[in-house]
Parts: structure tokens; sequence; C-alpha cells
């Protein structure tokens, strides 16, 4: 049984006519919905300039209150069941997924898959592709490659306060020193140990995390035991 | 062929003595009552291929939704996606989040905590806070749920490398204050299979990585039996670039490659299997997205059922069903 989240496209969001991005994001999530998602984020209309604001935020989670409570898609399960287009297309994709399915079986399964490459190839293709169709507008995206006369409008933007990185700072070097450092030389031994020997670290996480061992120090004892990854470079 | 009748008597019937209708008129704006299903028979036309490939919701294949009674019981959980800055700012956006209707919570995290560094590491610099919230330690995990109660809502955590880290913070914070693991209900991501393909950020290897993830399948049903320990995600692989065939094909590979590497290690299917969840795009090509989902839905637990031998096979990595005393074990392997 799968049940699944869904969100919004950040990437179709455009930093041209940002506000176009409200009516976007609410076509998707009724997507989304009559796709019979069991969770649903939808994205702020100003995701393409920064992280949303208050307002934005807002702005996203009224969208799925007005679909949920005013557009009346929730009386009957399924709408769309029946609809010749979307039974043809649900069948087409699913035919056309399950020879991607095999094929990566054929390849030995989705490590092996990576090590050569196959994913990268295949995204750059499909990006490359879609790319050259919007820049000869075969497919026109609104406000970006068509219909481009800007309404000047200000979008108040969501700016991080820059003294995060002080708070931060402070409250790990109290952590660091208030803690009980037996306690936490023990837990991380505990995990380095599960790691080396191939148990489970479930156990050990909890007991670095309620001794209050720094995430940097759970995963530097996990670095050193099995090493880190540089992805190969491919042609 | 089976009747909407007895699927309406039965199913249906079922999932409303869990969860009830909601109070709200099931009605459109002329009146008009819709049943909660409709199918073929209600236009008097033939579908042959009615039960394989559509079924009812709440029936194997799942085509039409999970649950027997869908939105006319309860609405899908509308789960905004925050974080920033200090975990004072981002508990104080979480809060108002969840006083403007929001019913669960999901947190970003900023690229340090992502990669697994600490705030105050020096490739830490100019990052901390910026794309999300940073959580160096327990101290900051306390802080970020204060004020919260662990039992009433969910809690989704897009966390992926150092994804055991910091789901071990979150439920230290619950032990801490007295919350009962067994009612906690949330999700981390944890799929690192998909940060390989799209997103890139990974710190192990491929395989010591699933090694963690698989940590998780074993550990999570046991202690937090709630809690959703993966969600096999699309939703990076489409935003890199994939066309919706390719988001839906790759994520479904991801599935199954953890289900193979969970029987592997001797894991039961029928235990892990129901809190494997998942995570898709939902992009501009209005139809094609709707047929994803219903496509998801079907492939699943088909070839799920096909692969693993669940004891129940019709219910193809789906919900748990007591074994028959004296039947044997599930292979261990595909």
């Amino acid at each position: 049984m799968l049940r699944t989240h869904a969100q919004t496209a950040g990437v179709s969001l455009t930093a041209q006519q940002p506000l176009n991005n409200i009516a976007r994001v609410a076509i998707q999530a009724l997507a989304a919905v009559l796709g019979g998602t069991n969770s649903l984020h939808t994205d702020a209309y100003d995701e393409a300039l920064a992280l949303p604001t208050e307002e934005s935020a807002t702005i996203a989670l009224r969208t799925q209150q007005i679909i949920a409570y005013e557009t009346g898609v929730t009386h009957t399960i399924d709408p769309l069941a029946g609809s010749y287009y979307v039974e043809w297309l649900t069948d087409e994709m699913e035919r056309q997924a399950m020879e991607i399915i095999e094929e990566i079986r054929r390849m030995g399964g989705m490590v092996r898959a990576i090590e050569e490459g196959y994913f990268l190839r295949e995204l750059a293709e499909a990006s490359y592709r879609y790319q050259q169709e919007v820049e000869r507008k075969e497919r026109i995206i609104v406000g970006v490659n068509a219909f481009t006369d800007e309404i000047p409008l200000k979008v108040p933007i969501q700016l991080v306060d820059p003294e995060v990185e002080r708070v931060q700072a402070e409250r790990l070097a109290r952590v660091r020193r208030e803690r009980d450092p037996k306690r936490v030389e023990e837990a991380l031994k505990g995990l380095r140990r599960a790691a080396v020997e191939g148990q489970n670290t479930m156990p050990h996480f909890v007991e670095c995390a309620l001794a209050y061992c720094t995430l940097g120090e759970m995963m530097d004892v996990l670095r050193e035991v099995y090493g880190t990854y540089q992805e190969p470079a491919y042609v | 062929m089976r009747k909407k009748h007895d699927w309406l008597r039965e199913t249906y019937q079922k999932s409303l003595e869990k969860m009830p209708e909601r109070p709200v008129a099931h009605r459109t704006l002329s009146n008009i009552a819709p049943e909660p299903l409709y199918t073929p028979e209600d236009i008097g036309v033939l579908d042959p291929e009615y039960e394989e490939k559509r079924g009812f919701p709440g029936e194997y294949p799942y085509t039409r939704g999970v649950y027997g009674s869908m939105y006319r019981s309860k609405l899908w959980t509308m789960r905004m996606f925050a974080g920033f800055g200090t975990a004072e700012q981002t508990n104080e956006r979480f809060k108002k989040l969840l006083k403007a209707g929001q019913t669960g919570l999901s947190v970003a995290f900023d690229l340090p905590t992502l990669m697994g560094y600490d705030s105050d590491h020096p490739l830490s610099k100019g990052e901390v806070g910026k794309c999300g919230v940073a959580v160096s330690s327990l101290a900051d995990m306390e802080i970020l749920f204060e004020g919260i109660n662990l039992e009433e809502v969910t809690t989704s955590m897009t966390i992926n490398s150092p994804a055991n880290a910091i789901w071990a913070m979150y439920l230290a914070v619950a032990k801490k204050r007295g919350y009962d693991w067994k009612k906690l209900g949330g999700t981390i991501q944890n799929d690192i299979l998909k940060e390989f393909i799209a997103q890139k950020e990974f710190i192990f290897p491929p395989e010591p990585s699933v090694k963690l993830v698989i940590d998780t399948f074993e550990w999570g049903p046991k202690n937090v039996p709630k809690w959703n320990f993966i969600s096999v995600s699309g939703y990076h692989i489409r935003e890199a670039g994939s066309t919706a065939v390719q988001e839906l094909a790759w994520t479904l590979a991801d599935g199954f490659e953890y289900v193979e590497a969970a029987l592997k290690r001797g894991l039961d299917v029928d235990e892990f299997a129901p809190r494997i969840s998942f995570f898709f795009d939902v992009h501009n090509d209005f139809f094609e997205e709707i047929a994803k989902f219903r496509a998801a839905r079907r492939i699943w637990p088909r070839r799920c059922a096909t692969a693993t031998k669940p004891r129940t096979p019709r219910a193809g990595c789906s919900a748990p069903t007591p074994r028959p005393p004296g039947s044997p074990s599930p292979p261990s392997s595909p």
C-alpha cells in the first residue's frame, strides 16, 4: 500500500512575475488531491527568490484549504476514475515505468546504476531536451518566454538573521561545557563499536543524543569507520 | 465482478468505524448529494478490467486510494515545510502554522545539518540557518519542539545522511519530556539512494549508507511503531530534471531496492513494509501528475507481492496480517 506525501514543484516557480506562482501552486495542488495524495506541501509564491515570508507561507496553506473546503473535490473518492484519458494515461505511465524498472534490474540494481552514471546521463538528457523546448518556445512558460511585460511589484523578502551563527556557536560551547564528558565518550565508543561490528546503530544514536553528543561528533565517528564518498567524474 | 454495494457495506463501513465522515455538507452547491464512490455500474457501462486495474478504494491494487473513505473521512495532512535560522525562530513559526490550521509539522534543516556538520565547523560558515534550521545537538532539538505536544502532532523531518542521528535526537526529546514512543507519529526522509541519484547530499559510500537506512527498518517497527522511517522520494529526482515517468520509475525502483536489502538482513516484510512511505513532486502537466499518483499506487503492491511473497500476497507490502499458527515464515530473500 503506497501512502504518499506530495509537494508542488519548486522548480516550476518563476522569479519573473512571482505572483503568478500562486496560480501554478493551486493547480498543482489540485492535481495532487485528485491524484489521492495523503499529505501535501504547497510552495509559497516567493520561493524562487528566497525562503518564504510568514505571509507567503500562509497564502500557500490557504490555497490547500480552499481546495479542501470550497471546491467540492472531496465529495466523492477518486472522481477522475473512468475518464478515458486519465485511465489510458495511468496505464501508459505504468507501462513505461515498468520498462525502466526492468532496465535498472538488468543493470544489477540501483547501486550499480548509480556507480555507472546511468542517472546522471538520463537527467542530463531529459533536462537538455526540456530546456531546448523552452528556448524554441515549443513550451511556453508564462512570464518567462511569453507574456513578459513585468508589472513593477515589490515582493518582501525573508532575510536570515546573521546573528544565527553566533547564537549557535554559543549554545554549542555551552552544551560541550555542561554535559557529562564520560557519558559522551562512552556513547560515541558504543556507536563506533556498532558501526565496526555491523550491529544496529539506532540504540547507540539514541544514547549519543541523550548524552548531548553533537551531530558532528556522531557523524565523524561514522566518517572514520565508513569513509566518505566522492562522486566519480563521468564523461 | 465485485459490486459497489458490497464495497460500501464492507470496506467503506469498516473505514467509517475507524474514522467517521467529516461533519461537513457532502453536497454540491445545488444540493445534489454525491455518493462516496462512482463505478462503471453507476453509468451502466462494462469495464472488464475494472477490478484488476482500478478496483475499490482501500482495496488491492489501491489505484483509487489507499483508504476506504479517503477525504470523506479525513482530509490529506496539510504539512508545510518550514525552518530557518535558530531553533527559537523556527519553533515560533511552527506554532504560528499550527494556529493557522496546519495539521502536521515538517522540518527543513540547514545545509551543515544535512551534511552532518556542527554549526561551528569551519565548513558551516555562511550556511548556518540559511536554508533551514540549524540543529547541532539535543539542546537545539529541545528548543525546536518546545511547547508542542509530540503525541498530538506528527512531524516530518527532511534529513537523509544523518537521519539516524536526527531521529534519535527527536526521540530523545520525547523521552525526556515523558512521551510514549509508541504514540509518536511522523516521518524521516532517510532516502539515501535518491541523494546519490539527484540531490547529492550524501556523506558515506552507497553501501554503508543503505546499511544505516536498514538499521531504521529493523529498529523502527519494534520501538516507534507508528513512525515512517523512510519517505522514498521522487521529488528531488524530478527537481533535478527528470520526467514524470522517470520520477515514478526510479522512486519505485529505490523502494524495491530497500525492500530487498531489508529482506537480505532477514527482516519480516509484513513488519517493516507498512511503514514505508513515499514523496512525489507535483508539476504543471495536470493529468500526467494525476495519472502518476494512480500508477504509483498500482505498481507498488503488485510488484511487491511478486518480489517478496508476503503472507497475504494481495496485501503486497501492505497492512500487517496476523500469521496463522504453524504457518511457515516468509523467505528471507526474494
